[in-house]
């Protein structure tokens, strides 16, 4: 359940109830509040840790695949350009605070890095990024496929927001 | 003699990389299907009517020696799933029963799409 659910029914009471007498009701508002921060708190902890576990997966990742050939089918080797721009993607990710899992780490033969997901009614949605800043995405939503290009400026581009959306809404 | 694909036939893509195998589902992942950088096909083999030991011994006898990797598993495609994707089959004069998947797009995100339709077909095995 995400902070912003628990938020509104903390300790029983509606934040908009107004029940009670002012100082009392001054206590519950605070009491609500602290509650509220330290679930925040926990969460961010918590998809830190997973957002690590996803950067160790990226690192052994560049490791495997940064030589010629890494597929053994004449796979282009990940420069560190890639890695570098992968690596700042994982963090953008982070720190949307949308409601949806890392990434698993998939390298393409034309020395890309690729980002999959996969929920459990068959959708997938992969977006890849190569050392030119450019990212390739498609994805395969039931009978409904999207398939483009975005550039990186900085910040995750809205299409591939919009996206992950449709797989975790 | 190159050997054509018909439409029932079963072609198998030899996996040298374990990333592109999930084993929590016993799944190939897309990359696997995707165009080699260098000629822009997928080499794959025939393999319709052969015996598991004789569709090993293919990967061992042509594909292994030539890779740095050792062989992790197969993907076994229908030729139809391949050619509904707007994909041509291609064979080679050698070795016997080696053909190239050809006809990918120049757009990236294009092949993407297809590669991961092509994987929801693809059956994996493991080398045993």
């Amino acid at each position: 359940m995400s902070a912003l659910a628990i938020s509104n029914f903390a300790i029983g009471f509606s934040k908009h109830s107004g029940v009670g007498l002012a100082s009392e009701h001054e206590q519950l508002e605070k009491l609500r509040k602290e509650i509220l921060e330290e679930i925040q708190k926990s969460e961010s902890i918590g998809r830190n840790i997973i957002s690590e576990e996803t950067l160790s997966e990226l690192k052994q990742v560049y490791r495997d695949c940064s030589i010629d050939n890494w597929d053994g089918y004449g796979a282009n080797p990940i420069t560190e350009n890639t890695y570098l721009e992968a690596e700042s993607i994982i963090e953008m990710l982070n720190e949307t605070f949308l409601n949806f899992p890392m990434p698993e780490i998939v390298p393409e033969p034309g020395g890309e890095i690729a980002f999959e997901w996969n929920d459990d009614y068959g959708q997938t949605f992969v977006f890849s990024i190569d050392d030119n800043k450019t990212i390739t995405y498609a994805g395969i939503f039931g009978q409904n496929k999207v398939h483009g290009t975005e550039r990186l400026r900085g910040f995750l581009p809205r299409t591939i927001i919009y996206n992950l959306m449709r797989l975790y809404p | 003699m190159p050997q054509f694909a018909n439409q029932n036939d079963i072609l198998a893509r030899y996996i040298y990389f374990s990333r592109f195998i999930k084993t929590s589902n016993r799944t190939v992942r897309y990359a696997a299907f995707l165009p080699s950088s260098i000629d822009n096909k997928t080499s794959v083999f025939k393999i319709t009517g052969l015996s598991e030991n004789d569709i090993w011994d293919i990967a061992n006898t042509h594909v292994t020696p030539m890779q740095n990797n050792t062989l992790k598993g197969r993907a076994d495609i229908g030729s139809e799933d391949v050619i509904s994707q707007g994909l041509d089959l291609i064979p080679d004069e050698h070795p016997d029963r080696h053909l190239n998947i050809t006809g990918w797009s120049n757009d990236k995100s294009k092949n993407q799409l297809i590669a991961q339709e092509l994987v929801k077909k693809a059956i994996l095995y493991l080398v045993p």
